[in-house]
C-alpha cells in the first residue's frame, strides 16, 4: 500500500440541482502502484468518470464533495480542496479521452499542439528532437503528419496524438477515460497494448476507464467494478473473473454474449439509478436476486475474500 | 424452396471524396446478397466498410448509383412515386440510437399508431390492441404506451423503436447497431428480444454490426464486410469459429473478451487508408498479414464446405484441395 502514487479514500460527492441533494458517489476507494494498468469498470451512470474526474480536481457543475481524500505522490490533500488537486495536473497526472478529435484543437497544425504541450512543462528540451520522439514513441510519424490538421488525420491516429500529448508532460499518473469507446476493435486494440507497454516501460500508472469488463479482462491485473456510484467488487482480476462473488459482477459477467463459446445471455433486470434513493443501502439491491432486507438497512460491509474486496452482505454470514 | 425476402444484386452506391480522386472511394461496390424467409443475416465490418450504406440502400433510403434491391420479386430500386411509399412498408429499420429516432414530444402509443395509420395495418380503433400484443412480442410493460420517450429507459426505447417497425408487418427489418448506444445489462435485454422474436414470429432480419459476439448470438449467417465489398460469408458458427479469410481471422482475434485467447492470431497492420488500396487487387491487400505476390490481382471467391465463402487466395488453395482430394476431416 505504501507503494501507491495515486490513492482516493472514502469519496462521496453529492448532486445538487434544483434543491435537489443526491449521492451519486458512495464512499470509493482505490489506489494504484506506479507501472500498474488499473481498470475501472462500470455501466453508463456507475459514476466512474465523475469519481476519476473529482480525483484531478475536474470536479463538474453542481457537484459538492460530501466527504474524502485524495493523495498523489505522497501528498494527500481533501477531496473537497479541488484547487489545490488541479494542481497535480502540472506535477504529473495527465488525462486522455473518449473523443480524441474533440479533445484536439481544429484550427492548429497537430505538431504544434504537441509542441505546446511539451512546452508547458519542460523548459530547454531540444523540440524537435523530442517531438520526433514523442511521435515515434506513439507509432507516428512528425515528418509525415506534423503539418496536418486534426480533420485530416483517422481516428486512431487523433487517439495517439492525444497521447503524446498526454506523455509530453512526462506524467507519472494517466487517466484514461473509455480512450477506445470510438475506435474499431482492431484499432482498440493496438491502443490498448500500446497503454500497457507504456506503462510498464515508464513506470506510469493508468487508471483505465471502462464501461465493459471484457475491455480491462487481458491488460489490467487489478481493477474495481463499480455500480450506481458504489464499487461492488475490486482487487485482482485473475480471482474475480474466475469466481466472480458480488452479484452485480456476476450478472455483468452472465449479460455479456461469448464469441468463442456461444452461450444464452441473462440480462440483468432493472436499471442502474432505479431503487429507494439517498438512503445508506446497498445500490443493486433493486436489481438483485438475492436481497433481503438488511440489504436496505445501510452501506454493504467491505469484506476481504480471496484476493479481493467484496462489499456485500452474503459474504458477512458465510465464512471464508 | 421459396424465394429469398431480400436479394441484393450487384449493388453499388459510392461516395468519391473530390478533394482526394486519387484515393479509393467509400461505399458499397458490386455486392450481392440473399436473405431468406425467417432468416437473420448479420453483416460485420470496420467503420467505413459500407455496411451501413448497404443498409440504407436496402432500406431505401440511399438511391444506389446502380444494381438491384428485390424484395419478395418486387424490384424495389425499379420505383417511384406513391407505389415506392406503398411499398416502404415492407422494409423497415431500427437505427442505433433510439434517443434520437423516436419523437420526443409523442407517446409511444401516438407514436406507434402514425406508423400502423401510414400502412393500414391495423383497423382504426382497433390499435391499441394489436399494440398490446406487440407490446408483448417485444417485452415491453403495458403503461409504456402511454408514456413519452423520455421516461422510458435506454432498453424501453429501443424496444420501442422494434415495436414500430413490427407494426408495419414488414417482410424484412434491417437493424442498424441496434445495441451499440446500450450498456452490456440493456444489450442483453434486447437481444434477448430479437432472438424471441425470431423464434416466435421468424421475423426475417438484416442485422449490421461491428460486435462479432452479438452477431454470433443473433445471426444464424453472416457476411463480412471490407471496403465495400463482401469478404468473407457462411453460417455464422462456421465462419466466426473457423474464418477462411485473415481479415476475419483478425476482427474475430482482436474482439475483447472476458476470457482472452492463449494463442495469438496474425493481426492487421494499421488502419484502412483509402489511398493504399489500389483498384483490381485484393483490397485487404495493404493491411494483411499473410499478404503475397497474388495478392496485387483481385482473388476468386472460393467455395468451402458448408456454404462457406472466401475471396482470398489462399482460401482458393484450401477449396482446391479439398475439392482434389478426399475431405481430410468431417465437419461437425
Amino acid at each position: 500500500m505504501t507503494s501507491a502514487i495515486f490513492k482516493i479514500d472514502d469519496l462521496a460527492i453529492d448532486s445538487v440541482r434544483g434543491g435537489v441533494r443526491q449521492r451519486i458517489v458512495d464512499g470509493v476507494s482505490l489506489w494504484v502502484a506506479p507501472g500498474e494498468l488499473y481498470g475501472l469498470v462500470g455501466e453508463s451512470g456507475s459514476g466512474k468518470s465523475i469519481s476519476m474526474m473529482a480525483g484531478v480536481g475536474l470536479l463538474g457543475q453542481g457537484l459538492e464533495i460530501a466527504s474524502g481524500t485524495v493523495a498523489f505522490s505522497g501528498t494527500g490533500h481533501a477531496a473537497a480542496d479541488q484547487r489545490r488537486l488541479r494542481g497535480n495536473l502540472a506535477r504529473g497526472v495527465s488525462l486522455l479521452f473518449q473523443n480524441a478529435k474533440g479533445a484536439l484543437n481544429p484550427y492548429m497544425r497537430i505538431g504544434r499542439q504537441v509542441e505546446r504541450a511539451l512546452r508547458r512543462s519542460r523548459r530547454d528540451v531540444d523540440v524537435k528532437a523530442e517531438l520526433t520522439e514523442l511521435f515515434r514513441v506513439v507509432g507516428l510519424n512528425y515528418g509525415d503528419l506534423g503539418d496536418k490538421y486534426p480533420h485530416q488525420i483517422s481516428g486512431g491516429q487523433a487517439q495517439r496524438l492525444a497521447m503524446a500529448c498526454a506523455l509530453a508532460t512526462n506524467p507519472r499518473l494517466l487517466i484514461a477515460d473509455e480512450p477506445t469507446t470510438a475506435l474499431d476493435v482492431t484499432t482498440e486494440r493496438e491502443m490498448l497494448r500500446f497503454l500497457a507497454l507504456i506503462c510498464a516501460e515508464r513506470e506510469m500508472a493508468i487508471v483505465l476507464i471502462a464501461h465493459n469488463l471484457s475491455l480491462v479482462s487481458e491488460y489490467c491485473r487489478r481493477l474495481s467494478i463499480m455500480h450506481a456510484g458504489q464499487v461492488v467488487e475490486a482487487g485482482s482480476l485473475a480471482s474475480i473473473f474466475a469466481q466472480p462473488l458480488h452479484p452485480y459482477t456476476q450478472g455483468l459477467i452472465a449479460a455479456v454474449p461469448d464469441v468463442d463459446e456461444p452461450r444464452e445471455v441473462v440480462p440483468l433486470a432493472g436499471s442502474v439509478w432505479g431503487g429507494p434513493r439517498n438512503v445508506a443501502r446497498c445500490r443493486f439491491s433493486h436489481r438483485c436476486a438475492l436481497a433481503r432486507p438488511k440489504c436496505n438497512a445501510g452501506r454493504p460491509p467491505a469484506i476481504e475474500r480471496e484476493g479481493r474486496t467484496v462489499s456485500c452482505v452474503l459474504y458477512e454470514e458465510v465464512p471464508a | 424452396m421459396s424465394a429469398p425476402v431480400l436479394s441484393v444484386r450487384k449493388l453499388t452506391k459510392l461516395y468519391a471524396d473530390p478533394s482526394r480522386p486519387e484515393a479509393m472511394s467509400v461505399g458499397v461496390r458490386g455486392v450481392s446478397l440473399e436473405v431468406e424467409r425467417g432468416e437473420v443475416v448479420g453483416l460485420i465490418g470496420e467503420s467505413g466498410c459500407g455496411k451501413t450504406t448497404l443498409g440504407r440502400c436496402v432500406v431505401g433510403l440511399t438511391r444506389p448509383d446502380d444494381g438491384d434491391i428485390v424484395v419478395n420479386d418486387t424490384v424495389f430500386t425499379k420505383l417511384a412515386g406513391p407505389q415506392l411509399r406503398k411499398f416502404r412498408k415492407n422494409v423497415q429499420v431500427v437505427f442505433q440510437k433510439p434517443e434520437t429516432s423516436l419523437n420526443p414530444r409523442m407517446t409511444v402509443f401516438a407514436f406507434v399508431r402514425e406508423a400502423m395509420r401510414n400502412f393500414n395495418t391495423a383497423k382504426r380503433g382497433k390499435e391499441r390492441e394489436s399494440m398490446l400484443e406487440l407490446a408483448e412480442l417485444v417485452g415491453l410493460r403495458a403503461e409504456a404506451l402511454d408514456r413519452y420517450p423520455h421516461q422510458l429507459s435506454g432498453g424501453e426505447r429501443q424496444r420501442v423503436a422494434i415495436m414500430r417497425s413490427l407494426a408495419c408487418q414488414p417482410e424484412l427489418i434491417v437493424l442498424d447497431e441496434p445495441t451499440s448506444a446500450l450498456d452490456v445489462s440493456v444489450q442483453a435485454q434486447v437481444l434477448q428480444t430479437l432472438k424471441d422474436l425470431q423464434s416466435r414470429v421468424g421475423t426475417s432480419m438484416l442485422f449490421i454490426s461491428h460486435d462479432v459476439a452479438v452477431v454470433r448470438y443473433v445471426c444464424s449467417r453472416v457476411l463480412v464486410m471490407y471496403l465495400g465489398t463482401i469478404v468473407e460469408e457462411g453460417p455464422a458458427d462456421i465462419v466466426l469459429s473457423r474464418p477462411a479469410h485473415p481479415y476475419t481471422q483478425a476482427l474475430l482475434a482482436a474482439a475483447p473478451r472476458i476470457k482472452p485467447r492463449e494463442e495469438a492470431a496474425p493481426s492487421l497492420r494499421g488502419e484502412l487508408v483509402l489511398s493504399a488500396v489500389k483498384p483490381g487487387e485484393c483490397p485487404v491487400r495493404a493491411r494483411c498479414p499473410l499478404a503475397h505476390g497474388r495478392c496485387h490481382a483481385m482473388p476468386p471467391v472460393a467455395q468451402l464446405p458448408n456454404g462457406q465463402k472466401a475471396t482470398c487466395w489462399l482460401a482458393a488453395d484450401a477449396a482446391n484441395s479439398h475439392t482434389n482430394q478426399e475431405p481430410l476431416e468431417k465437419i461437425q
